[in-house]
C-alpha cells in the first residue's frame, strides 16, 4: 500500500514541473511587452523602461528567468505581482478561498441535482421519466454558464428579489452570507450536474443488472431496500471519481461565474493577470490551479486504491 | 462596454502664471465666510435636513488598483484617494474653479516662479499626527524622486525645490512659470501624505494606507478586487462628514452593477448602460446623473503611414463617410456630437465651426479625388470600450467602399499599438482632459512631439501656435491662438471626432449631496443618506 | 443496433435536432431574410415583430438572420476543434498503447500534464498566445481535447493488444502499422464515437465561453456565443438579443448530448467518457 502511495505522490512532481515550464513558455509568447503595459501611464522614457526591465530581470535569457523563478518557488516565494506589487502567494491564497467556496457549494448543488436524477433514470430506465430527467440533466451542460448566471440574476435578484445579485465575501456562515452563495452556486452546479448524473445513472444501471441484485429481488426484498442498501452503495465507488473530476472542473470553470457575480476569486484574478501581462501572477495562479487539480486527483486515486484493492497491484 | 480612460503622461509644460494673487485671494476669502486663519473652521451650518450616519455602498466601473497616490493611474483609485486624503487646493465640484482646501490662501510671485501656500493649523492625519509644511515638502519630494516613477511627474517636473517657511507655510520654487500648476495641485495624485506614516510603512503603500491621509474618511481595509472600506474621520478639519462608513464594492459586470443599484444593494453605481438609464426613468427610487468630460472620442487616422500619410483629402473623405447620427443613437441622447477635439464646454472653441457631416456622396467624391475611386481596404484597431463606436463607423464606411477590418485588442495592447504607430491605420481612441485647459487637449494630443499624439500628425503652424500659447498669460490672447489652432486641426482632419466622453451614474433617491470631480473621482465628503 | 437507438426517444430527438441543425447550417444563409452584418441603428433593440421575427440587436441587425448564419459557424467550430483533438489524441494514444516502454511513458506523462491544466486556463493561455480569433479558438479547444482522446485510446489499446488474435497476427509477421490501423483501432471506436459526439457539443459551449472573454470569434461575426456575450449587456432591456442565441446553442448542444448518450447506451452502457 505504501509503495502505491509513494509512487502516486512522486508522479505528481514531474507533472507540476512540466506545467510550470509550459506556462512559463506560453506566457512569454503572449504578444505585448509587460514592462510597457505595466508602466503604461507612468514615466515613459526609454531609459525608464529599460531600467524597470532590468529590475524585474526580464532582460535575462528565458531559461535563467525560469530557473530563478523555480529556485524561489521551491522556497515558497512566488514573487510579487507586477501590477499590484503584492506577494503572489498572498494574492493567490486570498482569492483561492473564494474560488474554493464557490466550487464546494457548486459541487453540493451539483450532487443535489444529479443524484436524484441519476437514480431515477437508472431505476426507470428507458421510461418517460428516464427521458425527461435525462433531458433536464443534459440541459445543464448545454447552456453556457454565463448565460445561466445573468438570467438567474435578472430573475431571482432583480424581479423576485429573493437573492442578492453579487457576492460579499466577508461573513460566510450567516444567513446573508449563505444567500449570496445561492445563485452563483446554482449557475456553476447546474452545468456540472450532468457529468455526475450520467455517472450515477451508468453505474447504477450496471450494478442493477448484477447477479446479486437479482438474487436479492428473488428473495423478495423490497425494491427500495435493494436500491439504497445494495445497488447505490456499490455504485458509489466510481461516483467518487467523478466527484473528484467535478471539483476540478468547477475550480477551473468558475472564471466566468466570478466575473458575473462579482466574486473575487482566482478565475477573475487570472483573467486580469493575462490582460495585464502580469507574469509572476499568471505563473503563480496556474501552478496553484494545477496543484489543486493534481492533488484532488491524487486523493481520489488513493481513496480508490484503498477501496478497491485490485487497483493497487497494477 | 466602455472602459475607463487612463491617465496619460505629459511632457514638460512651460507657461506663464495666471494672475494668481488677486484670483487666489479673492477665491480664498470669498468661498468661506468669516475666516480666522489661526484655527481650522468647521463647515458652514447646513440646512437642518442633514441626517448623520449610515453606510454608503458605492461601486465604480473599474477596480481600485493601487493605494499609493503617486503611482495610481486609474479612476477608481483616484476616488479612493480623493476621499481619504486631501490636496492643497481642489476643483469646485465638477468645474474648473480652484478653491482652497488644505491651503486656505496662497500667493504667486510676479514672475510666476514662486507659489506660497498657507495651511490651516491643527489639521490632523488619521493617525493623530499634525499636518505641517514638512509633510507638503515630503510629499512632493517623493513624487519627484526617480525611484517613485510617479505618474504625475511631468506635471511637476518644473519644480526646483520646496521650502518650508514655517510649520504652516510652504513655498514651491519653480524653474520656470507653469500655467497649470494650480490645476495639477488640485488633482487626486497631488494629495498631501503623512511623512511619519509613510516612513513607518517604508514607502510601501500597496496594501495599507491607514494614517497616510487627512481626508474626510479613514482608510480601514482593502480586499483586492473585492471591496475597500472607509469610515468617517471624526476630527476632520472641515467638519465630520455625514456618513459613518463607505464601502466601495467592485462589480466588474455592467449588468450586475445596474441590477445592484435597482435592488438597493448598492446606493451609487457608475457607468450604467444608457438603455437601462432610460428604463430607470420611471423608477421613483432612483436618480440618474449624466457626467461629461472635456475632450472627445475619435476615430484616428495614422498620419505617419499609408494610406493616410500626406493625404488630407482621403482623411476628409472618410470623415464625411462616418454616420455620426448612427453612433449617437447608442447614447439615447445622453452624449452629444463632438465636432472637434473638444466642445463648447471649454474656452478657445471656435464659435463658427462647421465640422464634418455625414455625406456619403461627398465622401465618394473626395475618395476619388484622393486617388481611391474604387474604395480601399483598411484595418481598424479597437478595444472593449470603443468597439461599438468602431463597428458603427466601419459599417457606414463600408457603404462608401471602404472595407474595414476590425482588430479587437485588449486595452493595453491598443495603447501600445497606437503609440508605436507602425501597424495602425484607423484606430478608435479617446482623450479626456486631465486639466481643464485647451493646452491639455490640443497640445497633448496633436503637438508633433507629444507622446500622446497617436495620430502621428505634424503641422508646423499648429505646433507654433500651441507652443506660443503655453508661454503667455493672458487668457484672451491664448484663446485666440487656440481657436486658430483648433481650425487647423479641423481642416487637416487627423481624426474623425465622434462624441464627448462621459457616462451615467444611478443613485438611490435617499442619497443627497453626491458630486463627481473632473477626474471622474466620486466626492463623498458632503453626502448624506436619508 | 440501429433499431435500439431509435427505440430510445431521447436519442431519436437528439438525432432529429442534429439533422435539422445541419440542414440549417447548410441552407440558413440562403433563406435568411436580412444581411447578418448590415446595421440599422434606427431600429436597434426592437422586440420580435413581423418585420423581425426574433427582434433586432443593439445595432439593428436582424437576430433571426444572424442565428441562421451562425449555425454553420458553430458547427464548424465543433467539428474542427474536435477533429484536431481527436486525430492528434487518437494517434498519440495508439502509439503509446501499442509501442509501450519509453514512448508510452513520455506521451502519457505529457498528457497528464495537459490534463492537469484546468481546461479553461489552458484555452485562455493558448488563445492569448495565438491571438484572438475564431480559428485560434478552435485550435485552443482542440488542443485541450487531445489528452482525453489519447487516454481513452490508450486504455483501449492496452486491453485489445493482449487479445490472442492480435498476438497471432503479430506472430505471423504483420507490420506494426497495419496492426494498429486495421486491427486495433476499429475495436476502439465505440467509446471514441461517443466521446466525439459529446465533445462537439462541449466544444461549442467552450467556444461561447472564449467569446465571452474576447478570445474567440470577433465582431461582427454572428457566432452564437459572441452574440450572447455582447447581448448580455442588454438582457435587462432587450432580453431577446442574448436569449435566442442562448436557446439555439442549448438546443444544438442538447441534441449532440442526447445523441451521444444514446450511442453509448446502444454500443455499451459501461463506456466511461471524460464527460461522465
Amino acid at each position: 500500500m505504501l509503495r502505491y502511495i509513494a509512487k502516486r505522490v512522486l508522479a505528481v512532481i514531474p507533472v507540476l514541473l512540466g506545467i510550470s515550464i509550459i506556462t512559463f513558455l506560453l506566457m512569454h509568447f503572449i504578444p505585448g511587452d509587460p514592462v510597457r503595459v505595466m508602466l503604461g501611464k507612468q514615466a515613459i522614457t526609454e531609459e525608464v523602461i529599460e531600467r524597470v526591465r532590468h529590475e524585474l530581470r526580464l532582460d535575462q535569457p528565458l531559461y535563467l528567468q525560469y530557473f530563478s523563478w523555480l529556485y524561489y518557488a521551491l522556497q515558497g516565494n512566488l514573487g510579487r505581482s507586477f501590477q499590484m506589487n503584492m506577494p503572489v502567494l498572498y494574492l493567490v491564497a486570498d482569492h483561492f478561498a473564494v474560488t474554493l467556496r464557490l466550487a464546494l457549494f457548486g459541487l453540493l448543488v451539483s450532487m443535489l441535482i444529479a443524484m436524484p436524477l441519476g437514480i431515477v433514470s437508472a431505476v426507470k430506465k428507458d421510461s418517460a421519466i428516464d427521458y425527461v430527467s435525462r433531458v433536464i440533466s443534459t440541459l445543464g451542460i448545454s447552456l453556457p454558464p454565463f448565460f445561466t448566471g445573468i438570467v438567474l440574476i435578472l430573475i431571482f435578484a432583480l424581479y423576485l428579489r429573493w437573492f442578492p445579485s453579487m457576492g460579499v465575501s466577508t461573513e460566510l456562515f450567516s444567513i446573508d452570507g449563505l444567500r449570496t452563495m445561492v445563485l452563483p452556486s446554482f449557475a456553476l452546479g447546474f452545468s456540472s450536474a450532468t457529468m455526475v448524473a450520467r455517472m450515477v445513472r451508468a453505474t447504477m444501471v450496471e450494478v442493477l443488472e448484477q447477479d446479486y441484485i437479482r438474487t436479492a429481488r428473488s428473495k423478495g426484498l423490497k425494491e427500495r431496500v435493494i436500491i439504497y442498501r445494495h445497488a447505490l452503495k456499490n455504485a458509489m465507488i466510481p461516483v467518487t471519481t467523478v466527484i473528484g473530476m467535478t471539483l476540478g472542473y468547477l475550480l477551473g470553470g468558475s472564471v466566468i461565474i466570478e466575473t458575473i457575480f462579482a466574486w473575487p476569486g482566482l478565475g477573475m484574478l487570472m483573467v486580469n493577470a493575462v490582460m495585464k501581462r502580469d507574469y509572476p501572477l499568471i505563473q503563480g495562479i496556474v501552478l496553484f490551479f494545477a496543484l489543486m487539480f493534481t492533488l484532488t486527483n491524487l486523493v481520489i486515486d488513493l481513496i480508490y486504491g484503498f477501496l478497491d484493492p485490485r487497483i493497487r497491484y497494477r | 462596454m466602455t472602459k475607463p480612460l487612463t491617465r496619460r503622461d505629459y511632457l514638460k509644460t512651460a507657461a506663464a502664471a495666471v494672475g494668481g494673487l488677486v484670483v487666489g485671494g479673492a477665491i480664498g476669502y470669498g468661498a468661506y465666510p468669516a475666516l480666522n486663519p489661526a484655527a481650522p473652521k468647521k463647515e458652514v451650518q447646513a440646512p437642518t435636513s442633514f441626517v448623520q450616519g449610515g453606510t454608503l455602498y458605492i461601486t465604480y466601473r473599474s477596480p481600485v488598483l493601487n493605494l499609493d497616490p503617486h503611482i495610481m493611474t486609474d479612476e477608481a483609485s483616484y476616488g479612493a484617494a480623493q476621499n481619504t486624503m486631501d490636496q492643497l487646493v481642489v476643483f469646485e465640484g465638477n468645474t474648473a474653479n480652484i478653491i482652497p482646501n488644505l491651503a486656505y490662501a496662497w500667493e504667486i510671485s510676479d514672475d510666476g516662479k514662486e507659489y506660497t501656500f498657507h495651511l490651516w493649523k491643527g489639521v490632523k492625519f488619521h493617525d493623530g499626527t499634525e499636518l505641517t509644511a514638512n509633510d507638503v515638502k515630503f510629499t512632493f519630494e517623493r513624487l519627484l524622486a526617480p525611484e517613485t516613477k510617479a505618474s504625475y511627474y511631468a506635471y511637476f517636473s518644473s519644480i526646483d525645490k520646496i521650502q518650508v517657511i514655517d510649520d504652516y507655510a510652504a513655498k514651491f520654487i519653480l524653474k520656470e512659470p507653469n500655467a497649470i500648476m494650480l490645476a495639477a495641485l488640485a488633482a487626486p495624485p497631488s494629495v498631501i501624505m503623512n511623512k511619519k506614516r509613510v516612513e513607518e510603512l517604508k514607502g510601501d503603500l500597496s496594501s495599507n494606507a491607514f494614517g497616510v491621509g487627512s481626508g474626510p474618511f479613514k482608510f480601514v481595509e482593502w480586499k483586492v478586487n473585492d471591496h475597500l472600506t472607509m469610515e468617517a474621520n471624526e476630527n476632520y478639519w472641515a467638519g465630520r462628514p455625514h456618513l459613518d462608513k463607505i464601502i466601495i464594492k467592485e462589480i466588474p459586470e455592467r449588468t450586475t452593477r445596474a441590477v445592484a443599484v435597482q435592488t438597493g444593494e448598492i446606493d451609487i453605481g457608475a457607468d450604467i448602460p444608457y438603455d437601462m438609464i432610460e428604463q430607470m426613468k420611471g423608477n421613483k427610487d432612483l436618480v440618474t446623473i449624466d457626467d461629461h468630460k472635456i475632450g472627445a472620442y475619435y476615430m484616428g487616422f495614422n498620419c505617419s503611414q499609408p494610406p493616410f500619410k500626406d493625404n488630407v483629402t482621403l482623411r476628409q473623405a472618410l470623415s464625411h463617410g462616418v454616420d455620426y447620427g448612427a453612433v449617437l443613437v447608442q447614447f439615447r441622447g445622453h452624449l452629444a456630437r463632438s465636432l472637434g477635439p473638444y466642445g463648447p464646454n471649454l474656452w478657445g472653441y471656435p464659435g463658427d465651426i462647421v465640422g464634418y457631416n455625414f455625406d456619403p456622396d461627398k465622401a465618394k467624391e473626395l475618395l476619388a479625388k484622393a486617388g481611391y475611386p474604387k474604395g480601399l481596404d483598411v484595418t481598424m484597431h479597437a478595444t472593449d470600450w470603443n468597439i461599438d463606436d468602431g463597428q458603427i463607423c466601419a459599417a457606414s464606411l463600408a457603404k462608401i467602399g471602404v472595407n474595414v477590418k476590425i482588430i479587437h485588442l485588449d486595452a493595453a495592447s491598443l495603447d501600445a499599438a497606437c503609440s508605436a504607430g507602425k501597424e495602425t491605420q484607423l484606430f478608435m481612441m479617446a482623450w479626456g482632459a486631465d486639466i481643464p485647459d485647451p493646452d491639455n487637449v490640443l497640445y497633448t494630443v496633436f503637438e508633433s512631439t507629444s507622446p500622446i499624439n497617436w495620430v502621428h500628425w505634424k503641422n508646423d503652424k499648429f505646433d507654433e501656435l500651441v507652443h506660443r500659447a503655453r508661454v503667455i498669460t493672458d487668457q484672451g490672447e491664448r484663446s485666440g491662438l487656440y481657436t486658430e489652432a483648433f481650425k487647423i486641426v479641423m481642416d487637416e482632419a487627423p481624426a474623425a471626432w465622434l462624441h464627448d466622453p462621459g457616462f451615467s451614474w444611478a443613485l438611490s433617491r435617499h442619497i443627497h449631496g453626491f458630486q463627481v470631480g473632473p477626474h471622474y473621482q466620486y466626492l463623498l465628503r458632503g453626502v448624506w443618506k436619508k | 443496433m440501429v433499431k435500439d437507438f431509435i427505440k430510445s426517444k431521447a436519442s431519436l430527438l437528439g438525432l432529429i435536432i442534429t439533422f435539422s441543425f445541419v440542414i440549417v447550417a447548410l441552407v440558413g444563409p440562403s433563406v435568411a431574410p436580412y444581411d447578418p452584418i448590415e446595421m440599422d441603428m434606427v431600429n436597434r433593440l426592437q422586440p420580435p415583430s413581423q418585420a423581425h421575427l426574433l427582434g433586432t440587436d443593439e445595432f439593428g441587425r436582424d437576430i433571426l438572420s444572424r442565428i441562421l448564419w451562425g449555425a454553420q459557424i458553430s458547427i464548424q467550430l465543433g467539428l474542427i476543434a474536435v477533429s484536431i483533438g481527436a486525430s492528434v489524441g487518437i494517434v498519440l494514444g495508439l502509439i503509446a498503447g501499442y509501442l509501450r516502454s519509453y514512448v508510452e511513458a513520455f506521451v502519457m506523462r505529457v498528457m497528464d500534464i495537459l490534463f492537469a491544466f484546468p481546461y479553461f486556463v489552458l484555452a485562455i493561455a493558448i488563445a492569448a498566445v495565438l491571438g484572438p480569433s475564431l480559428r485560434n479558438a478552435m485550435i485552443a479547444i482542440g488542443v485541450v481535447c487531445i489528452p482525453t482522446y489519447a487516454r481513452l485510446t490508450w486504455s483501449q489499446v492496452l486491453s485489445i493488444r493482449e487479445r490472442t488474435y492480435v498476438e497471432a497476427i503479430r506472430a505471423l509477421g504483420a507490420n506494426d502499422l497495419r496492426i494498429m490501423l486495421l486491427h486495433i483501432l476499429p475495436n476502439c471506436l465505440a467509446p471514441l464515437i461517443v466521446e466525439v459526439t459529446l465533445d462537439i457539443g462541449w466544444a461549442i459551449i467552450e467556444g461561447a465561453g472564449l467569446s465571452f472573454l474576447g478570445l474567440g470569434a470577433q465582431v461582427p461575426t454572428p457566432e452564437w456565443g459572441l452574440m450572447i456575450s455582447t447581448g448580455r449587456n442588454y438582457l435587462a432591456v432587450a432580453p431577446w438579443v442574448a436569449t435566442f442565441p442562448g436557446i439555439a446553442i442549448a438546443t444544438v448542444v442538447l441534441a449532440f448530448n442526447l445523441m451521444g448518450d444514446g450511442l453509448r447506451d446502444v454500443l455499451d452502457p459501461r463506456i466511461r467518457t471524460a464527460r461522465g
